[in-house]
């Protein structure tokens, strides 16, 4: 799997699920957690996803704003896991 | 000797000269020693808990990391629990004893009771969260139990956070310890630029406003309005988070000069748009601590058993659990319990929203809506806490007097002489997003600024006014 | 080697997720060093150069008359209201006229009842000297407290005489904590020969004595707000100008009599106090001390365990105590100097109350020192 497919499979799920706006023009360097779309309970559901959906898990203490506050970050750090 | 005391200062100044004196190897073995020097200075049987604690945990994360499955789980728990029982018997201890005392007097016992005291060892709370941390990474294998002692002990014992945090993970500490390091001008003057703002926050602003406030203004509620009544609890809050910001501030920078950087503890709360960003920015060592072993693990877990966003259990039990434990943790008390679970309440209904609308970042809000979404979150979330902790039990009081209408004055002003350069402070940094924004600023202005800062330090440091009695008639 | 094996334990076996820092991984030297380069401190020295023109402009400033006629009056950091009022009046009267001849001291009595004016001019009709005087009557003075300020005025202004008035109640102070506000006060202690840098601060330092009135004023607004008002009722001279009541129109209440009644049934003197007035008074021969029986209401005679006779007891100790120090006792004026309309309450006196004490007594000291029993004050050269 590359990086592009998990930024996408990502995009999908944050927009639908989590920021529950289809229309959502979601970029993949906006700051999500630092600009306050996603709570920390948010990052939970997204880091259980990523469980899931990529069979990788991100360590509690690892779900900070420094891994995972872009689509790039958070594809870059679940491509770091299953590499 | 108390962090901002001469006499600590002195005691500072001694061991950083000797620590760039001596070869490097040794420079942890003395801060260690100088860190024991300091806890014994306050207590030599606080500095001997400390220290099996120490040799404990040091040997206990050994013991963990050697087994895998079921017997890795089961040291662990063992551990944790070795670590909580001993917090707990000091936190209780004195409540019990009373109990027990109260107990001997009145069934006429022929005990002496007068030694009868269990002094909670200053900093327990906060090393036992670190011991805790170092436990659950070495077992999630997230970092490998340390093989120096003096550089774990160092980790336990570190005198510029030993008494009142940050709570400091390993993962994050022990790395600085095996580093080469230096000290050079920037670092120098940062670390000096946090101590000059951390005593001015203490010394200055908050000792200053918690001399100012009345102090039965709620027990006496009927003479004040409930408008003075909110100021003072608003500037009790004030006060607090300058306390201990200030405390912070000066640890960091105090920690600096030794090339250690601790964690910071403070992100312009003030500024907190609501109560999840409030808890991202006040004593953020502790609320990430929570964070990452308390509220993740929990929500984690009933994620993977219903992944719906919209069960209330996931929206309720974890910022509940958090929160509680929280309040426990400061202070196992009805008032912290109440605060505790108005926190959970107040968290879990911001997450009820969010769970069935568009999430809109607060960022995007128009700036008249943030600023009264950074006032309401203020209030609620630091001025009714610390009217909970504080006068939990002069409440109805507060109300009587409210419901009976109070005279309604306007409150007196002078107390904005000193909330203006604390929230001056604020607002530099987080404009500015940088902790010492002086430090890029004109040598000149720089200049005059350190000079009123210290002249403020050091005018408010000397001695208070003793309270003056009413004399009648003259 | 044995220590260094003795704080090292073995690698212990266990898989370790190689991607992440191996914390035990001696790095080349760890440590810290310093690396400091010039130009350093530059900051550091500019600020001292700004505290220090910062700290001597305002010390000059401060100290100019037309600066303290606008600003409130500085503090020595007393919660004693009229402590710190009657110090810094007293300091900017030697300043604008010199220091004064005589200088009254005593509690709220003495402040009540001295009226220098009045005084002065009695005492140049006896004796045809002009001089100055000063009330320094301090509320809730005992005789130890009033010790201590007798050595920092003796001590400042050198005057020619002290009149001390003085009650049996100045023997038996009654609250501690009260007592010990004049006597703890640092600047009080530092005057006293009891070293202490906040004491020394306010001394040396007029900024300090300031941003100890705005510190009072931030922590006792309301008190900050009555001292001033009664600042603005005070002569020059250290006497309070505005009580005119008097305990026919306004009664006492049958309370305050009740706890006149308490107090004085338990007036016992302490030794202490008397040691205390022995040692100031063999201390100061150049200054003449005057130690007067102040005037008492007459219901408050009757009040004392065994009476009058209690009174003079008690104030027979001080008179014996003054004679053997060469000091002078004076007695209370006769009861018929003083009626009722004279009384504030039981125990002080009014203002008319105190033009009639005050004339009565700079007549009473005027013939002391026609009749050679005191010294002449009013020959120092700065009296204008």
């Amino acid at each position: 799997m590359d990086e592009n497919t998990i930024k996408e499979k990502l995009k999908t799920y944050i927009i639908k699920e989590i920021i529950k706006d289809e229309e959502y023009p979601l970029t993949n360097d906006e700051p999500l957690i630092s600009g306050g779309l996603i709570d920390s309970f948010s990052l939970v559901n997204i880091a259980v996803f990523i469980e899931n959906e990529f069979k990788v898990k991100i360590p509690d203490t690892e779900l900070t704003v420094e891994n995972l506050d872009t689509l790039d970050a958070m594809a870059s750090r679940t491509m770091k896991e299953l590499s | 000797m108390t962090i901002q005391s001469l006499e600590f200062f002195a005691f500072f100044a001694l061991v950083l000269v000797l620590y760039y004196i001596i070869p490097k190897k040794f420079q942890n073995l003395l801060l260690l020693v100088a860190s024991y020097v300091f806890y014994i200075s306050i207590s030599l049987n606080f500095a001997l808990i400390l220290l099996v604690m120490t040799l404990v945990n040091f040997g206990w994360a050994h013991y963990i990391s050697r087994v895998q499955g079921k017997s890795r789980r089961k040291r662990l728990i063992i551990g944790i629990f070795f670590n909580t029982i001993i917090w707990l018997f000091f936190k209780l201890a004195n409540f019990f004893v009373l109990q027990v005392i109260a107990l001997i007097k009145q069934l006429g016992l022929p005990f002496n009771t007068g030694s009868m005291k269990v002094l909670l060892p200053i900093g327990l709370s906060f090393y036992t969260l670190q011991a805790i941390s170092y436990l659950l990474d070495v077992h999630r294998e997230q970092m490998p139990p340390s093989q120096k002692l003096v550089d774990f002990s160092l980790y336990m014992a570190y005198f510029p956070k030993l008494t009142a945090g940050p709570i400091e993970r390993a993962q994050r500490f022990l790395p600085q310890l095996r580093q080469s390091r230096s000290l050079d001008n920037k670092s120098a003057a940062r670390s000096f630029t946090l101590i000059i703002i951390g005593l001015f926050r203490k010394i200055v602003v908050a000792d200053t406003l918690m001399a100012v406030i009345p102090r039965n203004f709620i027990q006496e509620g009927a003479s004040f309005s409930l408008l003075e009544i909110l100021i003072w609890v608003m500037t009790g809050a004030f006060a607090l988070y300058n306390d201990f910001c200030g405390y912070t501030n000066m640890v960091r920078g105090i920690s600096g000069f030794f090339g250690i950087e601790l964690t910071r503890n403070f992100a312009h709360p003030l500024f907190a748009r609501n109560f999840s960003e409030f808890w991202g920015r006040w004593h953020i060592s502790l609320s990430s601590w929570l964070r990452d072993y308390i509220y993740f693990p929990l929500s984690r877990y009933l994620v993977r058993r219903n992944p719906n966003v919209k069960n209330k259990a996931n929206i309720i039990l974890p910022p509940m659990v958090t929160m509680i434990v929280s309040a426990l943790w400061h202070n196992p008390q009805l008032s912290y319990l109440t605060w505790g679970v108005f926190m959970g309440v107040a968290l879990a209904g911001e997450r009820v929203k969010s769970a069935f609308r568009p999430v809109k970042p607060p960022s995007k809000l128009p700036l008249w809506r943030q600023s009264i979404a950074m006032t309401l979150t203020t209030v609620l979330g630091l001025g009714i806490p610390i009217l909970l902790v504080t006068h939990f039990y002069s409440l109805g009081t507060l109300f009587q007097h409210i419901l009976n209408h109070s005279p309604w004055t306007l409150p007196q002003s002078r107390v904005f002489l000193l909330i203006l350069p604390g929230l001056w402070i604020d607002i530099l940094q987080y404009r500015s997003k940088n902790e010492t924004p002086f430090m890029h600023w004109a040598p000149i202005t720089k200049a005059l600024l350190l000079a009123l800062a210290a002249l403020g330090i050091f005018f408010f440091a000397q001695e208070r006014i003793a309270e003056p009695f009413i004399y009648q008639g003259f | 080697m044995f220590l260094k094996k003795l704080l090292t334990l073995p690698n212990p076996t266990q898989r370790v997720n190689m991607k992440k820092t191996n914390h035990n991984q001696a790095l080349d030297q760890p440590g810290v060093s310093l690396d400091l380069k010039k130009p350093f401190g530059i900051t550091l020295l500019l600020s001292l150069l700004f505290i220090i023109l910062f700290m001597v402009s305002s010390e000059l400033l401060l100290r100019t008359k037309p600066v303290q006629e606008i600003l409130p009056l500085p503090s020595v950091g007393s919660p004693n209201r009229s402590l710190d009022i009657k110090v810094h009046l007293l300091e900017r009267l030697a300043r604008d006229e010199g220091p004064p001849n005589i200088i009254f001291l005593g509690s709220s009595l003495a402040n009540a009842a001295f009226d220098p004016t009045t005084f002065q001019v009695a005492f140049k009709k006896t004796t045809g000297k002009e001089i100055r005087c000063f009330n320094f009557g301090v509320n809730a003075l005992t005789m130890t407290a009033g010790t201590k300020l007798a050595n920092i005025l003796v001590d400042l202004y050198n005057p020619e005489m002290i009149i001390w008035g003085v009650t049996p109640l100045d023997l038996s102070p009654r609250n501690k904590k009260k007592q010990l506000i004049i006597e703890q006060n640092h600047w009080v202690r530092y005057r006293n020969g009891e070293d202490n840098f906040a004491g020394w601060l306010a001394d040396v330092s007029y900024s300090y004595r300031y941003f100890l009135r705005f510190r009072f004023w931030m922590e006792f607004p309301k008190l900050s707000f009555q001292r001033s008002r009664v600042v603005s009722k005070t002569t020059a001279y250290g006497f309070r100008i505005n009580r005119t009541r008097n305990i026919i129109d306004n009664p006492v209440p049958p309370k305050r009599i009740d706890h006149h009644r308490r107090i004085m049934a338990n007036v016992s003197p302490k030794p202490g106090p008397l040691a205390q007035l022995q040692k100031a008074l063999a201390k100061h021969k150049s200054t003449a001390f005057i130690l007067l029986d102040m005037p008492h209401h007459a219901t408050l005679m009757k009040f004392y365990k065994k009476g009058p006779q209690t009174h003079q007891q008690i104030m027979g100790k001080i008179q014996s105590t003054a004679r053997q120090q060469g000091a002078y006792y004076q007695e209370a004026p006769p009861p018929q100097l003083l009626e009722d309309r004279d009384w504030y309450d039981l125990t002080h006196l009014n203002h008319r109350g105190a033009t009639k004490f005050s004339r009565w007594l700079g007549k009473k000291i005027g013939d002391a020192v026609n009749n050679k029993m005191l010294p002449e004050p009013g020959n120092r050269e700065d009296i204008r």
